[in-house]
């Protein structure tokens, strides 16, 4: 690996921690500070939240992808940006994207893209229109769903060049 | 009858915490707290109407904020965590001051006004205004919806989703007469814009209303009118 | 312990209104409406508006609004209902002005009623009626009212003292109202609270029954309290049990009601061999009848061994369709379905359940009483329903008199001043207040509110006898002197085992004048239903009971006939204004 390359994925292992704190953050806040069930350990309150919770839960989700997603931007604002320098960095640099670590991370960061978009269209939608709560729950299993479908489809296409 | 192990969160840290109970079927959690009473009979919580009507007996348990005397207890559960309510300052035991959450509603002016320039109207069944009004109308002020926010009542100054979803019962009201003055209101610092999208609220109420729903309906007349 | 020998902290007030019911809420606007200056103090034992039992009405409130309708014909029916033990001018009253108060409700305070699609009101059938009457919002008609009563309340800006209740009346050595004591709940503090006038409207006590309906605060203090001050009561064996009280096993669930409306949309009642006793009982209004015959025909067949295992009767509505049951009686299927029963599916078991107490202070249309600066208003007040209170007619007399209070206390303040009350009557009130808490070896006052409520259920309810009123007599003077003894180990603030304590000894008060009348009462009438003596007595009886402490402390009891001022008992209307 050359430096560069070793600067890039320390970067990123940095970022992605960070993200994994910060969830880790929100969902005890959820969990703690304010309700859903207090007993038992964290998984298994996820685990016994029920329908009632799950635009919290969706809350919760949307603040990390969209931390998450914003994180990456930044790097990849830089990353990029490595072009104007020397083309043979910005290459060296994104070498790495086509390796198969790098592919499923891609994967995740779509699936996080996907969720925060259909999720955010979804809230636009709450705030515009009349949304009955049963509706409003409906809408969030549909981008669920809509990511799943998706994140699955293009993963197959990301993650193809590496199983093959 | 089967036996349940209840853990209380007290104020006074030298009281008993932890309790078993013999339940039967129907059993709900104020039968809890009232048999638990005559083993300790220290215990602080209050109660009213004992039919989900008077809004004053909500406590955590398990962490979720419910009516008490509208919540079954579930035979064969491990055990039940009885916690007062968050996001209010703790009298004693499992009664807290509800102050700040009264303090917000009264912000919202929440008194009907009647019309100085028409004739009374009355809304028939079919009333357009009366399906809005009646979606947010039984609110009993029990507080489980600013507990389940984690913006009310936590420093931020917002009104919480009860009064907002108070101020949204009268504007839709086309009896009412301070439509504009209260949509200016709730567009102030603290009111629907400070509204996350978490749903807590609607998760928590405990009469099926959908404070959050409503929340972002007065935004979009406080956009239209209130400024 | 501190609260006694130091001073007490002093309150002032122009008006103290006791109590955030219908009656006290609906006071406090209408004083303030009357004179915007005065200063209004609410004392609510629980919190302001989401007390007592205003807020628990579910059925509705009759008022004469629809088309064919008279205000004759809801009189007659509430005489009728109240089998002519009422006072006439008090119920005339309550029937004249209803209407009123829902226009004011409606228009002034922003209530929402149900109406029908052309806009009228929808007035639904309720018991003992002749004409459809009862104005409601689904069946939350108490909550929409309370709440928005409430709300009213904030933009008066009285001064609310939740949590707080009120001890006992105060005089001056001249016997001039001067106030009462005060003790706040929360942090256990009692206080003086002078006041120009006041008004006791704590909604009165069915709470002293094995089952039993009102809400946790409605103990009997205010009546307590009035006959502890000389007042005279009327009425008080007159104590209603509604026919269907949910049965929960050991759940506090048991006792609460489902509402009348059920009845009148055609609900059946059936014992446990399916048969529908009320065919038996009253062929022609079946359960539409009132409920003094509805509530003992159960009773009947639950002791004659016709009622289910658990002590029940069957209630049932599903024929009217699930979908159409959850529109109208939404929250009572929900309660069902919470102890494994459901309303809009099948039949529900019920009892009969002590609900309202028609007794009380007597007063007059304008809610005076005999002492100067003293008014009572709602439940807490005698001699509007009679023997038999209609259902709907309970919460319109709490805001009609509440209004009427309001108005009287605004027009009669001018007369009075502030005085100083006896220093030995505050001692004592508060001394009474704390002797549970600095008692020593005592038992919490549980044991004893159950006996209480036992004796009264088995000898004092829906059927009477005089052995069992004089073992009842025996059993209250025993449980009076075992509860000189309770003890609660504190602490003083928040503490519901002391105020239960408190609660036990109005309780005990009330249960005695309750068994005390209904030993006088040798006929049966409306809720007053004697074995030894099962037929009304017109000839003799016409009368009401009429209570007050007498100079040894013990009660003294007198009868006075009833004023037919506007009906006679025949049904003919009497030549009048
Ligand atoms: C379950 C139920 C259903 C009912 N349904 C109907 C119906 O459908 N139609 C109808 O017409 N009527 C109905 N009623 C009857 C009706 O509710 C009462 O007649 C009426 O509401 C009494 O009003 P109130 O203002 O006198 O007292 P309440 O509304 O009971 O208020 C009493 C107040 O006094 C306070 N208080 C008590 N003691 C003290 C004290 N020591 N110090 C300070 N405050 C005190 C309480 O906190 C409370 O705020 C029903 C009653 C019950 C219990
Ligand atoms: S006791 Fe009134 S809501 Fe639970």
């Amino acid at each position: 690996m050359s430096a560069l390359q070793v600067v890039f994925v320390a970067a990123l292992t940095a970022l992605l921690l960070g993200v994994v704190l910060f969830s880790a953050f929100t969902v005890r806040a959820a969990l703690v500070v304010r309700p859903t069930t207090a007993r038992g350990s964290w998984l298994v309150r996820i685990g016994r939240a029920s329908n009632r919770d799950v635009q919290r839960w969706a809350f919760v989700a949307h603040r990390a992808t969209g931390v998450a997603v914003f994180a990456f931007l930044l790097l990849h604002v830089f990353d990029v940006a490595l072009f104007t320098l020397s083309p043979a960095r910005f290459d060296d640099v994104h070498e790495l994207y086509g390796t198969a670590p790098m592919r499923v991370f891609e994967c995740l960061l779509f699936f996080a893209i996907l969720f925060h978009t259909f999720n955010g269209l979804r809230l636009v939608l709450l705030d515009v229109a009349e949304i009955r709560l049963s509706t409003a729950r409906r809408l969030l299993h549909v981008a669920v769903a809509l990511t799943a479908v998706a994140g699955t489809a293009a993963s197959v296409v990301i993650l193809k060049p590496v199983v093959a | 009858m089967t036996a349940l192990a209840v853990e209380i969160e007290r104020s006074d840290s030298e009281a008993r915490r932890h309790f078993t109970v013999e339940v039967g079927e129907p059993t709900m959690v104020l039968d809890v707290l009232l048999a638990l009473q005559r083993t300790d009979a220290s215990l602080a919580f209050r109660y009213s109407c004992r039919v989900a009507m008077c809004g004053t007996c909500t406590i955590r348990v398990d962490g979720r904020p419910v009516l008490a005397c509208r919540t079954p207890v579930l035979l064969g559960a491990d055990g039940l965590l009885l916690e007062p309510l968050a996001g209010l300052p703790v009298v004693r035991d499992l009664i807290v001051d509800t102050t700040p959450f009264s303090t917000a509603w009264r912000s919202v002016e929440p008194w009907f006004t009647p019309r100085a320039d028409a004739e009374p109207r009355v809304l028939a069944a079919d009333d357009p205004s009366r399906e809005a009004i009646e979606s947010g109308l039984d609110c009993i002020s029990c507080g489980a919806c600013w507990t389940a926010c984690d913006l009310a009542g936590a420093e931020h100054r917002f009104l919480g989703p009860a009064a907002l979803n108070r101020a949204m019962t009268l504007a839709a009201d086309a009896r009412d007469g301070a439509r504009d003055r209260r949509l200016r209101l709730v567009s102030q610092e603290g009111g629907v814009t400070r509204c996350h999208y978490i749903h807590g609220c609607s998760g928590a109420c405990p009469k099926g209303i959908d404070p959050a729903a409503s929340i972002r309906r007065l935004r979009r007349w406080s956009i239209g009118a209130g400024r | 312990m501190p609260g006694a020998d130091a001073p007490l902290p002093v309150l002032e007030t122009d008006v103290a209104i006791i109590g955030s019911g219908g009656a006290g809420l609906m006071c406090a606007l209408h004083a303030a409406a009357a004179d915007p200056r005065l200063s209004i103090t609410i004392v609510s034992k629980g919190a302001v508006g989401r007390s007592g039992c205003t807020r628990m009405v579910q059925g509705g409130f009759n008022a004469v609004l629809g088309e064919g309708d008279s205000l004759e014909s809801h009189f007659r029916d509430t005489l009728e209902g109240g089998h002519y033990l009422n006072d006439q001018e008090l119920a005339w009253t309550l029937v004249n002005e209803a209407p009123r108060v829902i226009q004011e409700l409606e228009e002034q305070f922003g209530c929402l009623f149900d109406r029908t699609a052309t806009g009228e009101l929808d007035l639904k059938p309720f018991g003992g009626q002749s004409f459809d009457r009862t104005v409601h919002r689904a069946d939350q008609t108490g909550l929409e009212i309370m709440s928005r009563l409430r709300d009213q309340v904030f933009r008066i800006g009285a001064r609310e003292l939740e949590d707080w209740r009120a001890l006992d009346l105060l005089f001056d050595q001249h016997g001039e109202l001067s106030g009462l004591t005060v003790l706040d709940t929360r942090s256990g503090q009692a206080a003086v609270m002078l006041a120009r006038v006041v008004v006791v409207a704590t909604g009165g006590s069915a709470t002293m029954y094995r089952i039993a309906a009102p809400a946790r605060e409605k103990t009997g203090d205010g009546v307590a309290m009035c006959y502890r001050a000389g007042l005279e009561l009327r009425d008080m064996e007159m104590l209603q049990f509604h026919p269907t009280g949910l049965v929960a096993g050991t759940s506090a669930l048991t006792g609460t009601v489902l509402e009348e409306g059920l009845r009148g949309a055609g609900a059946q009642l059936r014992n446990r061999l399916g048969e529908r006793y009320m065919e038996r009982v009253d062929p022609e209004r079946l359960e539409r009848s009132t409920r003094d015959v509805v509530a003992r025909a159960s009773y009947t067949e639950i002791v004659e061994g016709r009622g289910t295992p658990a002590g029940g009767v069957l209630l049932d509505i599903s024929h009217l369709g699930a979908a159409e049951v959850e529109r109208r009686f939404g929250e009572m299927a929900a309660r069902t379905r919470l102890i494994g029963a459901d309303l809009a599916v099948g039949p529900v078991e019920v009892s009969p359940t002590a609900h309202f107490h028609m007794g009380g202070v007597v007063i007059d249309p304008d809610c005076l009483t005999s002492v100067h600066g003293l008014l009572v208003a709602g439940e807490d007040s005698g001699g509007t329903h009679g023997a038999n209170r209609l259902g709907g007619n309970g919460v319109a007399e709490s805001t009609v008199f509440g209004a009427r209070a309001g108005e009287t206390a605004a027009a009669i303040i001018g007369g009075r001043g502030l005085y100083m009350p006896e220093p030995e009557l505050v001692a004592a009130s508060v001394e009474r207040a704390y002797a549970p808490l600095r008692r020593e070896g005592g038992q919490p006052p549980f044991a004893l509110t159950d006996r209480l409520k036992d004796t009264m259920w088995v000898h004092c309810g829906l059927v009477r006898t005089r052995e069992g009123l004089l073992q009842a007599r025996e059993q209250l003077a025993e449980l009076a002197k075992e509860s000189s003894r309770v003890a609660v180990a504190g602490p003083r603030d928040a503490n519901p085992a002391w105020q239960q304590a408190i609660d036990l000894e109005s309780q005990l008060t009330v249960a005695r004048l309750i068994v005390e009348s209904a030993l006088v009462r040798e006929e049966s009438r409306g809720a007053h239903f004697r074995a030894d003596f099962p037929e009304r007595d017109d000839e003799s009886w016409l009368r009401a009971i009429v209570v007050e402490r007498g100079r040894d402390g013990e009660p003294e009891l007198t009868t006075r006939p009833v004023e037919l001022t506007r009906l006679a008992t025949g049904g003919r209307m009497l030549e009048q204004a």
